[in-house]
């Protein structure tokens, strides 16, 4: 290989790799979510979003008086089903129960009031999730 | 990605469709797509690894020649599945892939590797391919094989930061 080649080669890998870092600084998965937390959400089902990779919903609660959404991040629709959890067990209007992990940090997830369900109380049932 | 502009309207009109609402919808139809985009990168980035590193000057003794005759109809192959899986997962998602970093980043080294590629293959591919076993690769040629090799593991890496940035 030629002094040339070689130069722009590791300056074209050097690029990329500090790009590849700059990247990794972002947020990871379940990492955002604090599992050591959990808080028991008792609600209503505003919103569903049945879908892979990952069903969320919004669930309002009434917390001293005052109505609070909280957006719900659940598992894929294989474990969901596998876990008990059907589309009609959590549909728009249904009374759930939800225990729940917190996000860290608001910042990253970008929603106000999000958490990942650990298990879900709906129709007389608890389903595990996590 | 700012809301209304014709992108992000285009992305809500394919993410909504019936196509890309059933694949988001499906239980088992959308793992499925996820499996074949993986298989296929899979024979991808294999394929094509394997023919950069002989390009470098790995195992000279192998015959360029009948190695890329053997290697590039799986790389062919490859792109038969991971293409058509890539435009379904993108429809799926289309709202927050069309703005989303890693994604855009992920497409612009897609076409940074079929320049460097289509590159090779108008250049020094025919010299490398038919030239007497034993002898050593062209700088030129070694330059295309390292950057081949860097931004297929880079559209790997962004590719997998789409779900977390």
């Amino acid at each position: 290989m030629t002094r040339a080649g070689l130069r722009a080669m590791s300056l074209a890998s050097a690029a990329l790799l500090l790009f590849d870092v700059g990247l990794a600084q972002a947020h990871h998965a379940w990492t955002e979510i604090d599992t050591a937390k959990t808080l028991t959400l008792s609600g209503t089902v505003k919103s569903l979003q049945w879908e892979n990779p990952h069903a969320r919903l919004v669930l309002e609660i009434v917390d001293g008086g005052a109505r609070v959404e909280w957006t719900v991040l659940m598992s894929g629709l294989a474990r969901m089903e596998r876990r008990g959890v059907t589309r009609s067990a959590v549909a728009v209007g249904k009374a759930i129960v939800v225990i729940a992990s917190p996000a860290r940090d608001v910042r990253v997830v970008r929603v106000v009031r999000v958490v990942r369900a650990n298990r879900i109380r709906c129709d007389g049932r608890d389903h595990v999730l996590y | 990605m700012i809301d209304g502009s014709p992108a992000a309207r285009l992305g809500v009109a394919i993410a909504t469709s019936p196509l890309g609402t059933g694949l988001r919808e499906s239980v088992w139809l959308y793992p499925t797509v996820e499996t074949l985009h993986i298989l296929g990168f899979a024979l991808l980035f294999g394929s094509i690894l394997v023919v950069d590193l002989r390009l470098l000057g790995f195992r000279l003794n192998v015959n360029l020649g009948p190695l890329v005759r053997f290697v590039l109809p799986i790389t062919l192959l490859s792109l038969l599945l991971v293409v058509p899986t890539g435009l379904l997962l993108f429809m799926a998602h289309a709202t927050d892939l069309v703005g989303n970093r890693a994604f855009i980043v992920k497409m612009v080294l897609l076409f940074a590797a079929a320049i460097n590629a289509l590159m090779f293959h108008a250049g020094p591919y025919r010299v490398e391919t038919e030239a007497p076993p034993g002898g050593s690769p062209r700088g030129s040629t070694r330059l295309f094989a390292a950057l081949s090799m860097v931004i297929w593991v880079s559209v790997i890496v962004a590719g997998r930061w789409i779900a977390y940035v």
